[in-house]
């Protein structure tokens, strides 16, 4: 080998010298197409023949070269450039960004490159650049679409709304389905604060609170990768059971220094509303009554003044965004620094969501075997919100009575205006209730959230030879939050109290709530391995092996206080120190991994992956094993490999098989579930007796066997490729808390019971079908159908996640063979016929009273379009996310119908005959009473106050949805030219989305009625109290210094 | 040297690997305990057993005529139940949750540490809780009761949850005796540390447990088996007087230590006294005369209210309160004359209304009436006289010094011994053998319990199948709930959201799915 090296380098030399006599010196620059920047490192050969060089730190090179001769321009990630030399002596050269090129090279493990053509199983990457430009606030939202497979909802339009991803849809009825996110080879939290863990002990749907991740800067993000089957659990653990996002953020350039600079002026409007009536004024059964709120009185006398009142509170949220990012370095040092710094108020008055970031990163070789780099960052946020669901400020604003301006909330004297007398006799049930003044909740009812955060990380490598590997990696995630929660004394609204058992009171009845937290998240993760790489014949093997850890301390402290002593003063020590209360949860829990992986590639075509991965998890110790084994197998078969399609590869430039199978254990998301608790108990005496949810010692891992196949292919050169994959989940053992019969001794049990399937197909289809000097137009689809089914709940009859079951009786309850993300309701009793019943003594249809199955909140499938446009210096691009099918609860609805708000309640006057028939006694013989009782709706508005809960889910909701579109505009180099203090400028407007066509009824069905740490199926598709997403158009500029 | 270095590295990797158990040895919770002492579990174990009581005496009150609701057509008045609802299904709460695997913690702490006592006390409160479940479900889940690898549970019959109460009874009788043989002591400090009933006076509990066992003995009236002279004896063996009541503190400092009738709790608005009760106090039952007597008995003032106008008016079963809208003659709260707002919390109020209210489960002029039943059932009409006597004497007591705070019973002396006198030597009460009625012990029985115990009224009502001799003021719905198909009310069915749901194919079993499935005669009234 090392002789035919000699032999070939000699062989160039003669060949070089040969030529030396008509050589010339050529000079010139090159630059980046993206923002004329120049590019060091770039390597400049003369094609088939000796001289080669590369840039220097300007971006300068000098070669020598005869006329005629090509000159190739090469850099990792930029498309090459290959120009003939020709009688002038300087060539400036700009290079492309390659738009395929970060499909070739993809981070995996710990923060290992790979190769794709070694991957065997479904990976799909973004840049960093397409997330930033949509300006989000939260970064996850702009994935929707951008990766098949991948869906994410929001839990609002509110600055700071968290937001819900699940990739590959739900394998785990009663845990988290959230992907792991990793930022560098080392984990993040993504956890929002989970309500329950308040001393409130309340329910996750009436405040929100961000997903951790959403605090990174986007602007710090260079590609994100999505790791979505089996491979991601074989190198993360049953951590990543959900997939994993892999965050690769940006690094120095060894280079000259550079400052970049961009902002970003955002202002977003509310357009998307519920349809309401403003004929029918307050009152009940025709009847005008002082006592109620809901509108079911008379007609409004001709000529009086209406209001709608939700789009009267509506105000413009703006956003301001500043980044600055510095840079430097040289071939063996390298660091950036930047900072962001973010505003944002909402559409709704009062919140708003302020962040800064700083983060640090470096890199150095120290020696030339070894390699270190480390990161720093740290975030500060605070969010001022509103509450949301059953007494936010939504449902406050709709229920507000409509001839009455809800801008008109104070009196005179600056104190709150009532409508009704705000005494608790009035917080009964939903039509009576005195809600809350919106504006008055936004103002005087508090719900704010400071967090500080670190995220920091240390990368060493050493190679202490040429095909063996170590690398060890440190990283630590802390986050201190503390939490505000500030009920008035003079508010109507309701939650929890730690006093009253945990049932609901008004702040009225309470005299004024305090609901702190402190919560303190610490998280620690390490990894060492060990690689070796080595060739052997055909034979290209790689083999690692290692071990991982990690640790996590949550520590949540609530404290709680009743009546304040001060009207209005925000402070714990303001309560009556006999109403106050504390808690705290302190959960610890650590996972050690060993794994071993094994690579072997024949002849670059055939590949094969084994991994095996032994867990130790401290969540499932005290029960018979606290360790698990599980293995996954890949190959990949790349077919254009082979000899006799060669000859075809004009046409077919690359194509792959791939087949991937994993085997995955998953313990408990929360530790000491195998012990049953104790609970210090109110009643005389105190001492403690058992809480509700039942330990048990016998829970094993759940257990996920994942089929996964997949096929790539690319044509002409990369102009269009396609990537689709199918899969098949079946996970076992589910485990999770269902009630039991109290036979069990307890309400609820964890327990391990159940078996769900959940498959789908995703289909990436990448394309550039113009490809020009001037003009460039390339394109994406995202197509992902995804189905989950409950094979069995291990005997039981259902099981539901109390936080989904957000207002009437519709909740997102699974059964055995009903799909996992279903919908259960209260539905229409019905005779043994089926046909529906009708109460002889009302006339109306007499509801089951049991929840059943009544839809799929899945989606028959979804695709994400985007396409990308270049003229000139001009870039356009645009994301549309369209949805067929897939069924949502229209909570809204259904309040605004039982408040006589809904414009369906305007055909009141016109006589109705529930068709049915009676029960009577005689409804389950031949010859049924057929219900002839005419109910008119306007004198008996139990019509609609009793309505049936399953009326309310929407069926085949389809949507296209403008996601984002950015235009942007690069300043010519010719302009920068004039002046010496910026080597690139850019500006832009993006708009986020721009408008939705839908055959929903309600304001938008793309919302979550919980906060994203829901576990199971969660909430998204039940609609209820939520702020819609708002339109949000923002400008700005970008510079480089 | 490469080798060595390597062999480092990988033993090394190993010994990490080894260490991982030691590392994720940690799940043991440091919120909350998972053991505690005896005396920390026991008080919120007596306290689930007030709750089962009062919660599910709401409803049993209405299938009893107790009290009815002051509207029309209630379902409950109408013998029914609500679909769907956990209402009237607390009972089954309080022995399978609020007693169920506390008891089994108590113990695991009681029974190594030899605090015999509490193991006694422990078997006394669940032999209590398959007594109350046995009456009112019929069938109950004993055998695979709290076993954590189970996720449904199969009933038991009838009958093996009257004798789980024997055998119950029966251990803790042994553990109390050998608690007192130990250490000679009858009032055990370590015991009065976690028990509000007896303050750890064991000799108490002991005739609790006989109290229990007479009960259990009694209930079974209808059949052959049955045995007045075992509900004479332990009769005999347990209470004596009303300071031996058995009954659990309520501090009434807040809602979760409030008695549930006091005013902080706010539960009684409501249910209004029934138009048998007023008979039963107003003489007319006891008479046979037409016209009230206000002045006859003198607990009628203290156990029921007058409306505005002086007037004692009562619910007559699904017929609610006809003058709801005249606040002169609607019925106002049990709190008092024409009192129709809500007291304040923790203002004193008359009989058992206050917030200190013991929660009561047994007394002894309830013991003493089943001792009178069962001499008259076995023909000592004399012996069933002088019991009878002693009992209605005991109740008035009862009711002029009603329980509250620390004290097992009231000295408030609200009946003066001269009303007390003229009642017994007046119409209401029987002044001879030969004129005794069963219905003048069941009836007068019904004014001992009255509040504190509709379910031992039912439980009466149904071993008579309604008689309408023997309970003389009883009325027949007009309307009875619709899947009643016609039939009176007999068991109660098992609480919805533990087993409606969540143990189906058990309920099928037993035939609890049937829409009348709560008009089946339980096994104990059965001959």
């Amino acid at each position: 080998m090392k002789k035919t090296l000699l032999i070939f380098f000699l062989a160039l030399f003669v060949l070089g010298a040969n030529s030396y006599a008509q050589n010339r010196t050529i000079t010139g620059k090159v630059l980046s197409a993206n923002d004329n920047s120049p590019i060091p490192g770039v390597s400049v050969k003369v094609k088939g023949g000796p001289g080669s060089t590369v840039t220097n730190m300007l971006g300068v090179y000098t070669i020598t070269a005869q006329q005629g001769q090509t000159l190739v321009f090469t850099f990792i990630g930029l498309v090459p450039r290959e120009i003939v030399v020709g009688a002038v002596s300087t060539i400036n050269v700009t290079l492309k960004e390659d738009q395929t090129s970060l499909d070739e090279v993809v981070v995996t493990g710990f923060g290992v490159k790979q190769d794709k053509r070694d991957l065997t199983s479904a990976v799909q990457t973004v840049k960093g650049s397409d997330i930033q430009q949509t300006q989000r606030e939260n970064f996850v939202d702009a994935l929707q679409g951008r990766i098949a497979g991948v869906s994410v909802t929001s839990t609002s339009g509110n600055p700071g709304a968290s937001a819900s991803i699940v990739i590959r849809g739900i394998n785990s009825i009663g845990q988290s389905n959230s992907p792991l996110f990793v930022i560098d080879g080392i984990r993040v939290s993504n956890d929002a604060v989970d309500q329950s863990l308040l001393t409130s002990n309340g329910d996750n749907r009436r405040e929100d609170f961000t997903n951790r991740i959403a605090d990174i800067n986007p602007d710090d993000i260079e590609s994100i990768t999505v790791l979505k089957g089996a491979d991601a659990s074989a190198v993360y653990g049953s951590s990543a059971s959900g997939g994993a996002v892999i965050i690769t953020t940006k690094k120095g350039h060894a280079g000259p220094g550079s400052i970049t600079y961009d902002n970003d002026f955002g202002f977003s409007n509310e357009y998307r509303f519920p349809k309401i009536q403003t004929t029918f004024g307050v009152g009940s059964n025709g009847a005008t009554s002082a006592a109620v709120r809901t509108l079911f009185g008379p007609a409004y006398a001709p000529g009086t003044p209406t209001f709608n009142n939700l789009k009267d509170i509506m105000q413009t949220g703006r956003t301001t965004i500043n980044n600055v990012a510095l840079e430097g370095g040289n071939e063996t040092s390298t660091y950036r620094v930047s900072v962001s710094n973010r505003n944002s108020t909402g559409v709704l008055p009062v919140e708003y969501n302020d962040k800064t970031s700083l983060r640090l990163s470096g890199y150095s070789k120290i020696t030339p075997t070894l390699t270190s780099s480390a990161s720093f960052n740290y975030f500060n946020i605070d969010n001022r919100k509103l509450n949301k669901g059953n007494s936010g400020t939504y449902i406050d604003a709709l229920a507000w009575p409509t001839n009455d301006d809800v801008r008109n909330y104070l009196n005179p004297d600056g104190s709150r205006r009532t409508l009704l007398p705000a005494s608790a006799a009035n917080v009964t049930a939903d039509g009576t209730i005195d809600f809350d003044n919106p504006l008055w909740d936004a103002h005087n009812n508090i719900s704010r959230d400071k967090t500080n955060r670190i995220v920091s990380n240390v990368d060493l490598s050493f190679d202490p030879l040429e095909w063996l590997n170590i690398r060890g990696l440190f990283g630590v995630d802390f986050a201190a939050t503390s939490g505000n929660n500030f009920l008035s004394q003079y508010s109507s609204s309701y939650q929890n109290s730690p006093l009253n058992g945990f049932a609901s009171t008004s702040g009225i009845s309470s005299g004024g709530i305090i609901d702190n937290y402190t919560d303190s998240d610490l998280q620690t993760n390490g990894s060492l391995f060990v690689t070796g790489k080595k060739t052997f014949g055909d034979f290209r093997t790689t083999l690692s092996a290692g071990f991982e850890y990690v640790s996590s301390n949550n520590d949540m402290n609530g404290y709680y206080g009743e009546k304040f002593i001060q009207p209005d003063f925000n402070s714990i020590n303001n309560t009556t120190p006999t109403s106050q209360r504390s808690s705290e949860t302190l959960a610890i829990s650590n996972y050690i991994s060993g794994i071993a992986r094994l690579g072997v590639v024949y002849k670059e075509m055939l590949t094969v992956n084994a991994t095996l991965r032994k867990e130790y998890n401290s969540k499932l110790n005290q029960t018979l094993g606290d360790s698990y084994i599980y293995p996954s197998v890949g190959a990949g078969f790349i077919f254009t490999e082979l000899p006799a399609l060669k000859d075809y590869n004009k046409v077919l430039s690359y194509g792959k098989l791939r087949f991937s199978y994993a085997e995955l254990g998953k313990g408990p998301y929360y530790p000491y579930q195998t012990l049953s608790t104790l609970l210090q108990q109110t009643t005389t005496g105190g001492g403690f007796a058992y809480n509700v949810t039942g330990g048990n010692p016998n829970l094993v891992a759940e257990r996920d066997k994942e089929f996964d196949l997949g096929a790539e292919f690319q044509f002409f050169n990369g102009r269009l490729g396609a990537d689709i994959s199918y899969y098949r989940v079946t996970a076992g053992n589910q485990l999770y808390t269902p009630r039991i019969s109290y036979g069990s001794g307890y309400v609820l049990e964890n327990l391990n019971g159940g078996v769900i399937q959940n498959h789908g197909v995703e289909i990436t289809i990448n394309a550039v079908p113009i490809k020009g000097k001037q003009f460039n137009w390339d394109l994406f689809v995202n197509f992902t159908r995804a189905g989950g089914k409950v094979v069995s709940l291990g005997g039981l009859p259902e099981y539901y996640n109390s936080d989904t079951w957000l207002y009437s009786n519709v909740r997102a309850s699974i059964f055995p063979g009903s799909s996992t993300s279903n919908i259960a309701a209260y539905n229409y009793a019905r005779n043994n016929a089926g046909q529906i019943l009708v109460d002889p003594s009302t006339g109306l249809a007499i509801s089951n009273a049991t929840f059943g199955v009544v839809g799929d909140r899945q989606p028959k499938f979804t695709i994400g379009l985007g396409n990308h446009f270049t003229y000139k210096d001009f870039d356009l691009s645009f994301l549309f996310d369209i949805r067929k099918g897939g069924d949502v609860f229209n909570g809204n609805e259904m309040f605004l119908t039982r408040y006589g708000l809904s414009a369906r309640t305007l055909d009141r006057m016109t006589p109705v005959i529930v068709p049915g028939v009676l029960k009577d006694g005689k409804e389950n013989t031949a010859t049924p009473t057929v219900n002839t009782i005419q109910v008119t709706p306007y004198y008996q508005n139990t019509y609609y106050t009793s309505n049936i809960d399953a009326d309310f889910i929407e069926h085949n909701i389809n949507w296209v949805r403008l996601k984002d579109v950015t235009l942007s505009y690069k300043l010519p180099q010719s302009l920068l030219d004039r002046q010496k203090l910026f080597k690139a400028a850019s500006v832009f407007v993006t708009a986020t989305d721009v408008f939705m066509f839908t055959n929903y009824t309600g304001a938008d069905p793309d919302v979550n009625g919980t906060n994203s740490s829901t576990l199971g199926s969660g909430a998204a598709g039940f609609d209820y109290g939520t702020l819609p997403t708002p339109r949000t158009i923002s400008f700005g500029l970008r510079v480089k210094l | 040297m490469k080798k060595f270095k390597y062999t480092v590295i990988a033993m090394l990797a190993f010994w990490l690997v080894s260490g991982c158990q030691k590392y994720v040895d940690s799940n043991i919770n440091p919120n909350t305990p998972v053991t505690a002492d005896a005396s920390a579990l026991l008080p919120p174990i007596e306290a689930g057993m007030a709750r089962g009581v009062w919660f599910d005496s709401r409803f049993i009150g209405q299938y009893a005529q107790v009290w009815g609701s002051s509207a029309a057509n209630n379902v409950w008045d109408e013998q029914g139940y609500t679909p769907g609802s956990d209402n009237n299904g607390e009972v089954w709460r309080t022995v399978y949750f609020s007693l169920g695997q506390n008891i089994t913690l108590l113990q695991a702490d009681a029974l190594p540490k030899q605090k015999w006592d509490y193991m006694g006390v422990s078997w006394a409160i669940r032999a209590w809780g398959w007594q109350k479940g046995g009456d009112l479900y019929n069938y109950m889940i004993v055998k695979e009761a709290f076993d954590p690898s189970r996720l449904t549970f199969d009933y038991d019959t009838p009958d093996y949850v009257y004798a789980e109460v024997v055998k119950d009874c029966k251990l803790a009788l042994n553990y109390l005796n050998l608690a007192i043989n130990t250490d000679k002591l009858t009032v055990s400090p370590t015991l009065a540390k976690g028990d509000y009933i007896y303050y750890g006076d064991r000799s108490k509990w002991i005739k609790f447990v006989y109290a229990i066992l007479a009960q259990n003995a009694l209930h079974i009236s209808n059949k052959a088996s049955f045995s007045a002279a075992n509900v004479k004896k332990y009769a005999d063996s347990s209470f004596v007087s009303n300071a031996d009541n058995a009954g659990v503190q309520n501090n009434g400092t807040q809602s979760g230590d409030s008695n549930f009738w006091g005013p902080a709790r706010g539960n009684l608005g409501a249910y209004k006294q029934s138009d048998y009760m007023v008979r039963l106090l107003d003489g007319r039952i006891f008479t046979g005369s037409t016209t009230p007597n206000y002045t006859l008995d003198p607990r009628l003032p203290i156990l029921l209210a007058a409306s505005k106008d002086g007037t004692y008016r009562g619910v007559i079963t699904t017929n609610g309160d006809p003058n709801s809208a005249d606040p002169n003659m609607l019925i106002p709260y049990l709190f008092g004359t024409g009192i129709t707002s809500y007291p304040v919390a923790g203002t004193p109020q008359k009989y058992l209304f206050n917030d200190n209210t013991r929660g009561l489960f047994m007394t002894y002029p309830e013991v003493q009436f089943f001792r009178a039943e069962a001499q008259y059932r076995s023909g000592d009409i004399p012996g069933a006289f002088a019991t009878y006597q002693i009992a209605v004497a005991a109740s008035i007591d009862f009711a002029g010094n009603p329980p509250s705070g620390t004290n097992l019973t009231g000295s408030q002396n609200n009946i003066t011994a001269a009303a007390k006198a003229a009642y017994m030597a007046g119409p209401c009460v029987r002044q001879s053998a030969a004129t005794l009625q069963l219905s003048d012990i069941l009836q007068q029985k019904m004014i001992a319990l009255f509040v504190w115990d509709p379910l031992e009224v039912w439980a009466d009502e149904r071993r008579y199948n309604y008689d309408p001799t023997v309970f003389q003021g009883l009325t027949k719905p007009t309307t009875l709930y619709p899947d009643n198909a016609g039939k009176l009310v007999y068991v109660v069915r098992p609480r919805y959201n533990s087993e409606y749901i969540w143990n189906v194919p058990a309920l099928q079993a037993i035939g609890a799915l049937q829409p009348d499935y709560h008009t089946t005669k339980p096994w104990f009234i059965l001959p």
